[in-house]
């Protein structure tokens, strides 16, 4: 006979109690949901967390370091800072520095980025045809870093059967347990 | 069911053996839970509580307490989803008054849900269907990494709307033994004891 014991809190439930763990679940879903919103509508970033994936920004950033953004309008780009931005076409945020900027009267701004471990500037990694970056290409601007602990990001993109087995793991915890 | 007499009795002895395997329900059984976790003590011990006053003394159970916290639950889920869909459909910058509108009401909900640790609100029917029924409240705590646990129980008399409460405090050892298994005959008797005496004051007064 098969005891599987850890399904008999489960088994006891009623339909109400059983409505009540789903909703659990999705609590906890929609409470993680709310805060990387909330940091979005906060930061104004529309990714105010982002992990370096390359080691073009050593000695500063290394592959792994979890990185904070924060992207207010206000706030002009300045040649030194270190800002995180996306190619036109490409879903890859790259962290690297920028290197010159050509400012209009209006504050449109063109600037240029090179990482500081790379011996050229960006200009190979840009669409074809573009020399320049602008404003709408930003991601955000890095305010604050802890190191090494995106490398489980990293770990979760490279093998992505490890993501999917951990969130199962806690999915099925969180359904089956009661409070 | 036509079938030839092998068959029957093939698919006969396939449905017993599902059957013995894997029945759902297992009202029946003993409580059985990890002693150390206090979650679960507190929770089975809730239970049987409810069982008690719902099966002996067969009041009836109102669920509106609970419905409304399932409600208020699923709704502020479902701020969530939308956040989410708006945001997928009108990329971040525009649909940033969405977000924060969304954001901001999601919290709202662990402020209206009531911490009163009420579990059970139930009905006791006037027999002779004449006075408007008698409302029984059940509350219960146990403080973390502690062994007592606390059962209060009130009663508000339909006619007169008359309020009383009284509650007990034990610990949790005196109910469950070695293994974790709920010995119910000893938690019934406090229970009733409980009950009795809510029911006994209602008499004298």
């Amino acid at each position: 006979m098969l005891s599987l014991d850890f399904l008999d809190d489960v088994r006891r439930m009623n339909k109400r109690q059983l409505y009540y763990q789903v909703l659990n679940f999705g609590m906890i879903v929609s409470s993680a949901l709310m805060i990387w919103k909330g940091l979005m509508v906060v930061t104004g970033s529309e990714s105010p967390i982002v992990v370096v994936l390359s080691g073009s920004m050593e000695p500063a950033f290394h592959r792994g370091d979890l990185l904070f953004l924060t992207n207010h309008v206000e706030e002009p780009i300045r040649v030194g800072e270190i800002v995180v931005f996306k190619i036109e076409g490409r879903d890859i945020p790259i962290v690297h520095r920028v290197l010159k900027i050509h400012e209009k009267e209006n504050g449109d701004i063109k600037f240029l980025t090179k990482g500081d471990n790379n011996s050229v500037d960006d200009r190979g990694l840009y669409k074809r045809g573009q020399h320049w970056l602008e404003k709408k290409d930003v991601v955000g601007r890095a305010r604050g870093f802890v190191p090494y602990i995106g490398i489980v990001t990293i770990l979760m993109n490279d093998y992505p059967k490890f993501k999917y087995i951990v969130l199962c793991m806690l999915g099925l915890f969180v359904l089956l347990q009661r409070e | 069911m036509n079938l030839k007499p092998g068959r029957r009795k093939k698919n006969c002895l396939t449905h017993l053996t599902v059957k013995c395997i894997f029945q759902w329900r297992i009202d029946e059984k003993p409580v059985k839970i990890d002693k150390w976790d206090g979650a679960a003590v507190k929770n089975s011990l809730d239970d049987a509580a409810k069982k008690v006053l719902i099966e002996k003394y067969g009041y009836v159970e109102n669920f509106n307490l609970v419905d409304g916290r399932l409600f208020i639950c699923t709704v502020s889920c479902l701020f969530a989803i939308v956040a989410l869909v708006w945001d997928y459909l009108h990329p971040f910058p525009e649909s940033k008054p969405v977000l924060a509108c969304c954001v901001i009401s999601y919290p709202l909900h662990y402020i209206i849900m009531s911490k009163k640790n009420i579990f059970l609100v139930a009905v006791q029917k006037d027999p002779a269907g004449m006075d408007p029924d008698h409302t029984w409240q059940l509350s219960s705590s146990l403080k973390r990494f502690d062994d007592q646990y606390t059962l209060k129980a009130s009663f508000t008399d339909g006619k007169t709307k008359q309020y009383r409460e009284t509650e007990f405090t034990k610990s949790v050892g005196v109910f469950f033994d070695e293994n974790g298994t709920l010995v119910m005959d000893q938690y019934e008797k406090y229970v009733t004891k409980l009950h009795d005496t809510l029911t006994s004051e209602k008499k004298t007064k």
